[in-house]
């Protein structure tokens, strides 16, 4: 007869006192204040009240909030003095919990087991009868009728036995996966326990150890396998590279001045990567980067161009911008590529904003509106290079040292790129307009009766997008001589570094780390080929092949298995 | 064994946690009807779906006619001789009835459709089953009832052994369920059987010659009609005392508050002249037909259907909603009726679903905060006594009961004035079920004025105050809940029929 286990976070008695004590000094105190400021704000929200009782009520609740912060400072130093007690008191018990409960679902788990392999063994012996008896009765009989009825017996007898062992088999893993579960379970109420007597707040490392624990109870090989296949295939890739690197008579590649030049090409093409990453994140996409990269690096070249400019554009000019201070000449430059980049893409963002175009069609549209006006303008001449001096302060690089025999360099140009990560992080986790950005790419119907205009947000989203472009063009001229084919083809890059990072086509579903790692792969992988002496044209092949294999995994997780 | 035609033998299916069919036993005679009973989320269209090829089952075996089967899609099911008319009819209502009769087997002759022999063969098979239809007619033209002929139709000349009929009559009138009814007979005489998957114990009585009631995922009768009667089916399908089902209505509705005045829609679906009054807590029903234009009202309350004319006034102050966010600033609350469509984020957490529509209240110096965002979602998981691991769990992995309750919670964070409820328990557990009502009641004593929709006609008369009854886009008439029965309601939302 199984003994009914103990919950003891649950049913200890001396727990629940600690809990009882903490909400009572809480309740008048901080709970109180949180719960007036919860209201002040609603009221400020609520256009059902008018000013004056909104006013009225707003400085009531402010005249509570203060009684109440009286109320808990004097509780405070109790409250973490009995809160430090009670956490100590739960973890024992918590551990007690974990402890009991596993060692009670293990011996479950090993009696299922043994049940499940001894059922299989039974049905197969019990069919296996049948299916003697069926041949028996069929002995003699050998018309083509007897033949086939026989086949048909025999048929169905396998398919039996094939139900009956899937059947099994679905029963022992329910039951696995029940047990599994109760183990589980304890680890969440250790940690939610600790949370409710802290009031909410979280200690880093008792995350760490439930999401470690959370990722145990998940893990299954084929699912590891599938989330992660392709960067484990990626990683064989490059180590394959490292090794045959010295063969093929380039030196080393893994060395730290390889690293920094990796990490050099990736700042520029981190810029196209977090802008394209909103659009994706909304089930879009955008086909019209790489005409905004050279727009941006053609403007920028122009202003920043040592003297008077070789090309005119559209029959005007050539300008000389030389006699402009630096900075204004910098700030110029910066001001008009994120201006033009927006321009166009807001351009495109508002046919599919407000006319539901695909942002495929859009910015295809887009993409064939800026090189055509590039060109003409242009006439293909390349603007000449930049001002070496400005070159080098802003794509330039600092020198380190040695390194093992090797000059050592940190590329400047990771500094904006590092910028740009943490400013697309921020807006994607801690802004109400990046909430509303996977809401839009999760279910645009739902967001739309919660309250979230989707115009906006996808207006929002090709101007977020524009302004990294036009930062990112803005930097690609310092790389090399802009000219109207610049960037040719950098949508793709931008595209297929976010879906390998994670962030799905299907919309709803990424994180930026996804996009950066997303860039340092294909810019590494770039990279290791170029170093190994393969032709760039066949690096297409690899990207092209990286990519399927990406969606493909992508997309069977969302596959429907019904 | 040679009269049973269907044989379905210890079928269960869960749905994550969520255990919905619990090992069913069923068999279906040759040439008789099976009425097949049970709540909404008892477990009737799962069975049938498993049945039919669209869910896997997770255990149990299908025979037909003594053998195996495993219908891997509802094509497949057809050609076997298995077919299902569904609640939700799905034709193609720009065709004619032929090409929607023969859609997928097209006659042909020399590799070109044969149309000729198409009219031929259907104007036979409708005189067989003495229907009054021409071939020719554009399916769009046709009332749903005589395109749900149609479909019985298609079931027949797919030379069908056992016809499944899901809420045949929901959408009938009095007229044309005889018409369906005789159809069915004659079929039976031919040896055709059925399933009839029914609320309405009257029908289930006068057409099937046995009973089946399902309940929260397990067989609890099966019997012969003429062996059973109304209060043991009605017990087999509840469970608990009809008393029991409902908590005590006990709000007492105050003055008069909300106002709807000549409300007309712009757009299709066209409501015309929808006026009443609703009083602050209150619980204010809203019943009618598939297709009354129910759910359109609210929407158009909520600003999410443009208004052409009329107007709301709620507390003397006059409201016209442009979108769903001056909705919601206005303290009013939609939940909608098909939450997978447009009510929650699949691809997100149980935290995600709880706070997007509150988010301006989650933050610490205008940053968004992952402390207060989790306290939110903690907060609504208590009051709704949703059943998870923790918040950050998908919500699809909970149970359909849960979802919703996860859903009523996000719209109680902003503590709305007025709530606008559409189908609320739909597709949910008999438990869950309980625990919304005694919410939506709680909400009524604290003062908040709830609108629900329903299509049970039980929880429309268990849990509201007054009632409102649509019929084809119009209002038909309001009643006190107290004062009236099943057949008035049905009465009226057959007024403009």
């Amino acid at each position: 007869m199984e003994k009914k286990r103990i919950d003891y976070l649950e049913e200890d008695s001396k727990l629940k006192e600690y809990s009882d004590k903490l909400l009572e000094l809480r309740k008048d105190g901080v709970n109180k204040i949180s719960i007036l400021k919860q209201e002040i704000a609603a009221a400020k929200r609520n256009k059902l009240i008018d000013a004056a009782a909104r006013k009225l009520f707003i400085t009531e609740n402010q005249k509570k909030i203060e009684e109440a912060k009286i109320i808990a400072a004097r509780n405070e130093k109790e409250i973490a003095a009995i809160s430090k007690e009670a956490v100590k008191y739960a973890n024992e018990l918590a551990k007690k919990n974990i402890y009991e409960t596993a060692e009670e679902q293990n011996k479950e788990i090993a009696r299922f087991t043994e049940e499940y392999n001894k059922k299989t063994a039974e049905l197969k012996a019990e069919f296996a009868v049948r299916r003697t008896e069926i041949m028996k009765s069929y002995e003699g009989k050998n018309s083509t009728a007897d033949h086939a009825a026989r086949k048909e017996d025999l048929r169905i007898n396998n398919y039996e036995l094939k139900s009956s062992l899937f059947d099994a088999k679905s029963k022992y893993n329910t039951q696995i996966n029940r047990a599994k579960a109760a183990k589980n379970q304890t680890y969440v109420d250790h940690v939610q326990k600790n949370r409710s007597l802290r009031n909410g707040t979280t200690r880093f490392s008792e995350n760490v150890s439930l999401n470690w624990q959370n990722y145990l109870y998940q893990f299954k090989m084929s699912k590891f396998f599938l989330d992660n296949g392709l960067y484990i295939a990626i990683l064989i890739f490059f180590i394959v590279c490292i090794i045959i690197a010295p063969i093929s008579g380039n030196g080393q590649l893994l060395s730290l001045p390889n690293i920094f030049t990796i990490l050099e090409q990736s700042s520029v093409r981190m810029f196209y990567a977090l802008g394209v990453a909103g659009l994706i994140l909304i089930a879009g996409t955008d086909l019209s980067v790489g005409r905004m990269v050279a727009l941006g690096a053609v403007i920028t070249g122009l202003i920043l161009h040592p003297g008077k400019n070789i090309v005119t554009f559209l029959h005007m000019g050539p300008w000389d911008f030389t006699s402009l201070p630096l900075f204004g000449r910098l700030g110029l430059a910066l001001l008009l590529s994120i201006v033009l980049c927006v321009a166009f893409s807001a351009f495109a963002g508002f046919f599919s904003a407000k006319l539901k175009i695909h942002p495929f069609i859009s910015t295809l549209a887009t993409q064939l509106i800026i090189y055509g006006l590039l060109f003409f303008g242009t006439s293909g001449t390349p603007v000449g290079s930049i001002d070496s001096n400005i070159k080098d302060m802003i794509g330039g690089r600092w020198t380190l040292g040695f390194v093992s025999g090797d000059l050592v360099t940190f590329p400047k140009l990771i500094i904006p790129a590092i910028f740009a990560i943490f400013a697309a992080w921020f807006i994607w986790n801690k802004t109400t307009f990046g909430k509303n950005m996977y809401a839009v790419g999760g279910n645009a119907e739902a967001a739309s009766v919660s309250g979230i205009s989707v115009f906006w947000v996808t207006m929002g989203i090709f101007i977020m997008a524009g302004v990294f472009y036009g930062c990112g063009a803005f930097l690609e001229a310092f790389k090399a001589n802009a000219s109207a084919g610049t960037g040719q083809g950098y949508e793709l890059d931008a595209i297929a570094a976010c879906v390998v990072g994670g962030i799905s086509f299907n919309g709803g579903i990424g994180k930026i780390s996804g996009a950066v790692i997303g860039v340092i792969i294909f810019t590494g992988l770039t990279y290791c080929l170029t170093f190994l002496g393969i032709d760039t044209n066949l690096q297409f092949v690899f990207k092209g092949l990286i990519l399927i294999a990406a969606v493909a995994l992508d997309s069977i997780k969302y596959l429907k298995r019904k | 064994m040679d009269d049973i035609v269907l044989q379905i033998k210890n079928l269960s299916k869960s749905f994550s946690k969520n255990k919905v069919l619990d090992g069913i036993n069923l068999e279906v005679k040759k040439g008789s009807v099976l009425g097949l009973m049970g709540e909404n989320g008892a477990g009737k269209s799962t069975m049938m779906k498993c049945l039919f090829g669209i869910y896997a089952k997770d255990e149990g075996q299908f025979m037909l006619c003594g053998k195996p089967v495993d219908f891997k899609s509802p094509k497949e099911a057809l050609e076997s001789g298995v077919a299902m008319v569904h609640q939700e009819l799905n034709q193609c209502l720009d065709r004619s009835v032929m090409d929607n009769l023969y859609l997928g087997r097209y006659p042909k002759r020399f590799g070109v459709i044969d149309e000729a022999k198409m009219l031929k063969d259907s104007i036979n098979l409708f005189t067989s089953l003495n229907m009054n239809v021409d071939p020719h007619t554009i399916m769009r033209t046709m009332s749903v009832s005589q395109r749900q002929m149609v479909e019985i139709a298609k079931a027949v000349s797919y030379n069908a052994k056992i016809i499944v009929l899901d809420e045949p009559t929901s959408s009938l009138t009095e007229n044309e369920v005889g018409k369906l009814f005789s159809i069915v007979q004659s079929l039976k005489k031919k040896g055709v059987s059925f399933v009839y998957i029914s609320h309405k114990m009257d029908e289930v009585f006068l057409v099937c010659d046995e009973v089946a009631v399902l309940r929260d995922g397990k067989m609890i009768l099966d019997k012969g009609t003429k062996e059973t009667e109304m209060n043991e089916l009605i017990s087999a399908m509840v469970g608990r005392s009809l008393e029991k089902r409902f908590p005590d209505v006990d709000n007492v509705p105050g003055d008069y508050v909300f106002e709807v005045k000549g409300l007309a829609t712009k757009y299709e679906p066209i409501l015309e002249d929808i006026s009443f009054k609703v009083r602050k807590g209150e619980i204010f029903g809203l019943y009618g037909l598939v297709g009354a234009g129910r759910s359109e009202l609210l929407e158009a309350m909520f600003g999410v259907r443009t208004i052409a004319s009329g107007e709301m006034i709620y507390n003397g102050k006059k409201l016209h909603f442009k979108n769903s966010r001056d909705a919601m600033e206005h303290c009013f609350a939609l939940v909608t009726e098909e939450r997978k469509f447009n009510g929650m984020f699949g691809k997100a957490s149980i935290e995600f679903n709880t706070t997007i529509t509150n988010l301006e209240s989650y933050k610490t110096n205008g940053i968004l905060s992952n402390k207060k965002l989790y306290e939110a979602a903690n907060r609504e998981i208590t009051t709704m006594k949703t059943k998870c691991v923790s918040p950050d769990e998908l919500i699809t992995s909970l149970s359909g009961g849960n979802q919703q309750k996860v859903i009523i919670g996000k719209w109680i964070e902003r503590e709305p004035e007025v709530f606008l409820m559409d189908e609320p328990t739909r597709g949910i557990d008999v438990g869950a079920k309980y625990e919304i009502y005694q919410l939506i009641i709680q909400m009524a004593k604290e003062g908040k004025t709830i609108i629900v929709v329903s299509s049970e006609m039980p929880e429309i008369l268990g849990i509201t105050n007054r009632i409102a009854v649509m019929s084809n886009h119009r209002l038909a008439g309001i009643v006190n809940t107290e004062e009236t029965d099943q057949e008035a309601l049905l009465r009226l939302s057959a007024k403009y029929l």
